[in-house]
């Protein structure tokens, strides 16, 4: 470390591996407000780093999102798109993100802009890297808050807040109070008609825990702060996902004389085949962009994380790691508690409808319900929602990193003031989110940033690297130090398949979408102020961010930057 | 559920438990 102890001005860019071109060590680069020059910090342990990027990787969709996705495509069917996809989508792209992360992070850079000025050798790679910031703050925004769900259901289950027992209300439609109970706590249910919540209060504070505890993390940086998280967390999570697993499998059939409500009978709904699903193009787009949610692709935070790897350092080896693990908790686990449990508590029919209303309704309507049922239920409660409470911040963590890691190398602000800002992102923008959930607004999120925004960043990222990056750059990068051959037919997947892949399913998706979420068709006319808003907001956002980007760049010209060949 | 959804389904869970496994242990044995 010793050897970097110099000092040098904002222009005397270069640093890393043209300063120090065999050295390990990471150098923290010169920034607006003069030079700064400090060792960045790294992964304690592999260990750490696989477990950061699982966590990263494992969220509340492959607990919630795939099972239903499975059973409403197919069931076992739906798993040749989904492998398919993972082939030629999910893991190349892992392995790209995870080599344009370690590149930029030989030049200190730990966010996308200047990953994707160092892999273009142009400004305007600064600019398409800016979304790599914007995005996952963005996404963030809505994740935070319902990630604040799950904290909140694992303390109401401990109280028994929603139990049947503590419900007054009459009625015949056995999820009428657990969908009454999410309702009032978001404060969809118009005022006056509310049981449990009469305000918001309770959500706003969990939401504030929440928030509170993301930026405490971040301010504590990658190696105290993200990793420490992880392997507490990511241990934990999977020991509550394999308890809920053998639980419910241990559930046989509750009621004899109702021998179809059975955990079995729900296994069989996710798995059963029903090839002639692969005939819909619909189910191929849902496979695909379920590989391409789970994985976490596309927001930023791959890079971001892998940025703090060593020159050497495998990617090929580890990011495959990360996916098998993705997918161990996504197929395995996920598949087997949900839907089965369900099953076994409502029988086939219900659990279909419950299934085709949503994620929210399969995991915060019908679970609490299902656990009713079983003995020391409050418990498994309580594991379900904080096995999706780990899931959650694991992610969240890693989705605020970019823009931290960018205040932090573009501004020279700290981690505790990059941290801070974070969160006044996430509660300014999180309020009317908070406020006006009913009214649609957090559709448009979904759609713009977390279903357009990702694949369409995911896209640039892939013709960056596969063609801009240089075709002989590319693979040599992603070779180096690889401790797992990658065959040659990745080669061409990363330059042809890949894109190709995605501009489909760019295309389809807006197809899909034209109506509902672009054109706000069946949207009530009173809805269109927030929704617009919520547009506003996310335009307002990554203009905002591509400006900041940009000034930095003005005060880093290009020209100081190593030529593309010499990298 | 039939023999041949639960034959199908116990191979993919195998097949992914035994791939997650072996990179992990791979990583960490290094």
């Amino acid at each position: 470390m010793g050897q970097i102890a110099m000092s040098f001005g904002p222009q005397q860019y270069p640093v890393g591996r043209i300063l120090s071109p065999d050295s390990n060590v990471h150098l923290s680069r010169s920034t607006a407000n003069g030079p700064r020059l400090k060792p960045s910090e790294q992964w304690g342990s592999r260990f750490g780093l696989v477990m950061a990027m699982a966590g990263n990787a494992i969220g509340l969709g492959n607990f919630l999102r795939f099972p239903r996705l499975a059973a409403e495509h197919g069931g076992g069917a739906f798993l040749i798109p989904y492998f398919i996809a993972l082939l030629l989508l999910g893991i190349p792209l892992m392995w790209v993100e995870w080599t344009m992360g370690r590149h930029g992070g030989q030049f200190g850079h730990h966010s996308t802009p200047g990953m994707f000025m160092r892999m273009t050798g142009s400004r305007w790679g600064k600019l398409i890297g800016s979304l790599g910031i914007s995005l996952p703050i963005l996404f963030v925004v809505f994740y935070t808050y319902i990630e604040s769900w799950t904290l909140a259901y694992a303390f109401y289950s401990i109280t028994g807040a929603y139990t049947t027992e503590a419900a007054n209300l009459a009625t015949s439609e056995p999820m009428m109070h657990t969908r009454q109970f999410l309702h009032d706590y978001q404060g969809v249910t118009p005022e006056g008609e509310r049981v449990y919540f009469q305000s918001l209060r309770p959500a706003i504070t969990f939401w504030l825990i929440a928030v509170g505890l993301n930026c405490w993390i971040i301010s504590r940086g990658v190696s105290a702060g993200i990793e420490k998280l992880a392997k507490i967390a990511m241990p934990l999570l999977f020991l509550f996902a394999i308890v809920l697993a053998i639980r419910v499998l241990c559930t046989g059939t509750p009621d004899p004389s109702l021998p179809d409500r059975s955990a079995w009978a729900g296994l069989n709904f996710v798995w059963e085949p029903n090839f002639t699903a692969l005939a819909h193009f619909d189910v191929w787009l849902a496979a695909a962009g379920q590989i391409f949610f789970t994985l976490s692709i596309g927001t930023g935070s791959i890079q971001c994380y892998a940025s703090y790897l060593k020159r050497d350092d495998d990617c090929a080896m580890t990011g495959f790691a990360t996916a098998a693990t993705n997918e161990f908790a996504e197929v395995v686990l996920g598949g087997t508690i949900a839907i089965p449990l369900a099953v076994s508590s409502f029988g086939l029919a219900a659990t279909q409808i419950i299934a085709s209303q949503g994620s929210f309704d399969l995991g915060f309507v019908a679970m609490p319900l299902a656990f009713e049922d079983l003995p020391l239920g409050w418990l498994f409660a309580t594991l379900w929602f904080s096995l999706l409470f780990f899931a959650g911040i694991t992610s969240s963590v890693g989705l605020c990193m970019p823009l931290a890691a960018f205040l932090h190398e573009a501004y020279g602000i700290g981690q505790k003031g990059s941290a801070a800002i974070c969160g006044v992102i996430m509660l300014v923008l999180g309020l009317p989110l908070v406020l006006f959930l009913g009214h649609g607004y957090l559709d448009q999120y979904d759609f713009w940033v977390g279903t357009f925004g990702l694949a369409l960043f995911a896209f640039l990222e892939l013709i960056c690297f596969g063609w801009i990056f240089g075709r002989k750059q590319m693979w040599t990068e992603l070779q180096r130090g690889a401790e797992l051959k990658i065959p040659r037919v990745f080669y061409y997947i990363i330059r042809y398949i890949a894109p190709a892949y995605l501009l489909v399913l760019l295309v389809g998706w807006t197809w899909e979408s034209v109506g509902k979420e672009i054109l706000l068709e069946g949207a009530p006319v009173a809805d269109h102020p927030y929704l617009w808003l919520s547009r506003g907001t996310i335009a307002g956002v990554v203009v905002l961010l591509g400006l900041l980007v940009f000034l930095w760049s003005s005060k880093n010209p290009i020209e100081n930057e190593p030529a593309r060949g010499e990298v | 559920m039939t023999i041949g959804t639960l034959v199908f389904m116990l191979t993919v869970w195998v097949v992914v438990t035994a791939t997650a496994l072996w990179s992990i242990l791979r990583i960490l044995s290094k």
